[in-house]
């Protein structure tokens, strides 16, 4: 048995050397630690991420850094118009963030913020404020199942769900090195989708992405996506009424059809302000735009999520650190390219917009 | 504490450096130890293990009866109750109506456990084997690394590894610690990824279906959903093997081969030698020989041997394919099994007679044949697992979209996928003299450490990458 310990012994001390080079080489592909928290990155110019939720729980200690910090939180309909470049020079002293996820329900949202406190140390200086930004679609019944971001945290051991939280499994000192050891993992992950883009999606080759497209779904939302990757700008981009009736459809079908929106969301809402509360830090709530015949398409909906949202606000009113802003005045038709997305040049102005808000809604200010 | 888990690598290493100094009862009573701690992990409760612990202690009474009175019939009644218990434990559709056991309880490795059990009864009923002691039958019926999925070893061997546990040289080590490490890569990543893509496929076809797609197109699908699912069922299983085979080294006990280059397979029989040995070993020796022997007391007619040990192959598969689940499906996969079995045997009855023996060797020879063969086999096996991950009404429906011809291309396109990348992979293999070369053949001991080193970066990469569950397919039979 001497011989079995001394090949384990052997091979383990080798491997361990084999995957402290892969660290090192992974950092040449993706920062250790970004400037600027942004999961915008992803889809954009750092594409060895592989999707939002890795890149969240890789970078997180980001946001655990001492300081004042805004933490934008959302789907892909904030992830994109909300750039903290631009917000910064409007707020300063304050670091801005936008920790968007793509397809968020309320429940990745709570996980999100799960994983920003497990990451900063309860005596950490300076304050957070969370921007939740929501619509309707963050509150329809989640999918079976664990979230992207849930099954990134999940991933290896490092978290574990306890009465439906999100917890640690080592201590801080011990997590962030094992977040370090799954870097490299990062990186290759990115690679079968970059080849895939590279090669089947590439316009340049149009015979093998024609081939790959018959592979596609038909439905109106699958369609209406592979056009607007092929657009150049997407701010010339329309949505044509029958476009827009055929995604309306598909989106009811999907959800149901248009109904109350369950319970579950608004409590889960109302936790994660009082888990936010709880460490002394602050919550804006953010009504993001949504375009006209999107809005009036789903009344029942609709309703039920102002009236969801009003209820769990009603419980904080004369709270200083929580505050409504609402994007509303920009849901014309026109701003989007489909059915919740705003075009690109609106985007320096949402940014601004919602540094002002911020500024103006008391927040920043409040005491702890 | 599933294998692939960081849990049983500590456990494992840990009571390998603990039991090295043990031997004689110490060593069987650590042993019997590490099986309780072993099985323990998957059981609930205390109370859910009761089931389980009485049907090992019944097994006991059983060798003991067995034992004083080795007349037929007590061994025919304990093999007749234990049997009966099992099926009612596991409840089979046939026994709905009688009452069940009023809370939940684990069924974990309970199959395995009948298998070795009644190896000891018929082998004690037999006095080929003297009744072992009760720990020396609780190491041996609960063994950790055999307990989940086999292989299902025999007593004696492992009656003489707890006496005198085989030590390892430098080389053994090396293969050994290989072994471990190549299992582990074949489930949780090889395994995972076949698993990935064929669940891809499987999603196509459920989409094909739904969309009234033709019918070459959902046998395609339905084509490659079925081969990669052999495929993925091989890396999982055998992989699962190896890191048993593996951990049993560690502990001195040498378990048996469970598979031998199944894909080399040239008809079915020699496909059930190649697969799941033990299991084919035991259901020959214990159920398809007895089995032949009765019907040839029956039917006393040198003409009719063959053709009875045609329904005998039939009967044997029927059963070992009801005895992967206590569902209907699994009845099917065990009818599709026992007739490809059963129509592969006839064919070699029926040309035998009328080519002649030598004309018929002389085809079985010749590469075209050995390929399409090989191919068939291959596929029909495949056929035979649908059930496995298509329920019941889904195969329904996808017989009455694609109909017969659409079988007949599903076949015929599994066929060629298995044959062609085999043909390939088997001559590149040969020109490239790779075929000779073994984990045995690496003797530098640079080259081994960079295997090793290699196998562990690569799992301690993939494992988390994929966010394998690596569950062993057979643990649930």
């Amino acid at each position: 048995m001497i011989h079995f310990w001394k090949w384990l012994g052997l091979s383990v001390a080798a491997a361990a050397l084999g995957y402290g080079a892969l660290i090192a080489l992974s950092t040449l592909a993706l920062p250790w630690r970004p400037a600027h928290f942004d999961t915008h990155v992803v889809n954009t110019t750092e594409r060895g991420w592989v999707n939002e939720a890795r890149y969240f729980v890789l970078n997180r200690e980001t946001l655990a850094q001492p300081g004042d910090r805004i933490v934008i939180l959302g789907a892909s309909n904030a992830r994109d118009p909300f750039r903290p470049a631009l917000m910064e020079p409007q707020l300063p002293g304050w670091r801005v963030a936008n920790a968007s996820l793509s397809g968020a329900s309320i429940g990745e949202l709570a996980d999100a913020v799960d994983l920003v406190y497990l990451a900063r140390p309860s005596d950490a200086e300076g304050r957070t404020v969370f921007v939740v930004s929501l619509n309707y679609l963050q509150f329809l019944a989640p999918r079976a199942g664990e979230n992207p971001l849930a099954t990134e945290a999940l991933r290896g051991g490092l978290h574990e769900r306890r009465d439906g939280r999100l917890e640690a499994r080592y201590p801080p000192e011990v997590q962030g090195v094992m977040e370090a050891v799954f870097r490299p993992q990062a990186v290759a992950a990115s690679l079968p989708r970059r080849t895939f883009s590279a090669v089947f999606v590439n316009t340049d080759l149009p015979h093998v992405k024609d081939f790959v497209d018959r592979f596609r779904g038909a439905d109106p939302l699958s369609r209406w996506t592979e056009f607007i990757g092929e657009q150049p700008d997407l701010d010339t981009v329309t949505v044509p009424d029958e476009v827009q009736q055929a995604l309306l459809a598909q989106r009811l079908t999907g959800a149901g059809g248009d109904k109350a929106l369950p319970e579950a969301g608004f409590r889960q809402l109302a936790d994660l302000i009082a888990l936010i509360r709880s460490h002394g830090d602050a919550v804006v709530i953010l009504d993001l735009p949504l375009p006209e015949w999107h809005r009036s398409g789903v009344p029942v909906s609709e309703a039920s999520y102002q009236q969801g949202v009003a209820a769990v606000l009603a419980q904080h009113r004369g709270d200083p650190s929580v505050a409504f802003v609402s994007l509303k005045a920009f849901d014309e038709d026109e701003n989007f390219f489909d059915s919740a997305h705003t075009e690109p040049r609106l985007w320096p102005v949402l940014s601004r917009r919602l540094a002002d808000d911020l500024a103006a809604s008391g927040v920043l200010t409040a005491p702890r | 504490m599933q294998f692939t888990s960081m849990a049983f690598l500590g456990f494992v290493l840990l009571a390998a450096l603990l039991a090295q100094p043990l031997r004689g009862a110490w060593r069987t009573g650590f042993l019997i130890a590490l099986n309780i701690a072993f099985a323990a992990s998957f059981i609930a409760s205390p109370l859910a293990a009761v089931p389980l612990l009485a049907f090992v202690l019944a097994g006991y009474a059983a060798l003991v009866l067995v034992e004083r009175r080795k007349a037929g019939h007590a061994v025919a009644l304990s093999v007749l109750v234990l049997v009966a218990v099992f099926i009612w434990l596991k409840r089979y559709p046939f026994v709905a109506a009688v009452p069940e056991l009023p809370f939940p309880y684990a069924l974990v490795g309970l199959s395995y456990i009948l298998f070795r059990l009644l190896h000891l009864v018929l082998e004690v009923g037999d006095g080929a084997l003297k009744r072992p002691s009760f720990p020396r039958y609780m190491a041996y019926l609960f063994f950790f690394p055999a307990f989940l999925s086999g292989p299902i070893h025999r007593y004696e061997p492992f009656d003489r590894d707890l006496d005198a546990p085989a030590g390892m040289d430098s080389n053994a080590a090396f293969a050994t610690l290989l072994r471990f490490l190549v299992g582990f890569a074949k489930v949780a990543v090889v395994g995972e990824c076949l698993l990935m893509v064929q669940e891809l496929f499987a999603g196509r076809l459920q989409g094909a279906l739904d969309g009234g797609a033709s019918f070459p197109m959902l046998a395609g699908l339905y084509a490659f959903g079925a081969g990669l699912y052999l495929l993925f069922l091989y890396a999982n299983f055998s992989g699962y093997t190896d890191m048993a085979i593996a951990v049993g080294r560690l502990f001195g006990v040498v378990l048996p081969e469970n598979f031998n280059r199944p894909f080399m397979a040239t008809n079915f029989q020699d496909f059930w030698s190649r697969w799941h040995i033990t299991l084919s070993e035991w259901f020959k020796i214990y159920f398809f020989n007895p089995l032949l022997k009765l019907l040839m007391g029956r039917f006393d007619s040198a003409a009719a041997v063959p053709y009875l040990g045609v329904f005998a192959l039939f009967i044997t598969f029927v059963v070992l394919g009801f005895w992967h689940g206590s569902s209907w499906e699994y009845l099917l996969t065990g009818a599709l099994l026992g007739v490809g079995i059963s129509i592969n045997k006839l064919y070699q009855v029926e040309l035998t007679k009328r080519m002649g023996k030598k004309p018929y060797q002389a085809l079985t020879k010749r590469p075209a044949y050995i390929w399409a063969s090989r191919g068939l086999t291959l596929a029909w096996v495949s056929l035979a697992l649908t059930p496995f991950w298509i329920p019941v009404p889904g195969i329904g429906a996808l017989l009455a979209h694609a109909g017969v011809g659409g079988f007949v291309l599903a076949l015929v396109l599994m066929s060629a996928a298995f044959a062609i990348p085999i043909l390939i992979i088997v001559r590149s293999m040969r020109l490239a003299k790779l075929d000779q070369v073994s984990g045995g053949a690496i003797h530098g001991r640079g080259a081994r450490i960079a295997i090793l080193a290699g196998l562990i970066v690569l799992l301690a990469f993939a494992v988390p990458l994929l966010n394998s569950s690596s569950d062993f397919v057979y643990q649930a039979f």
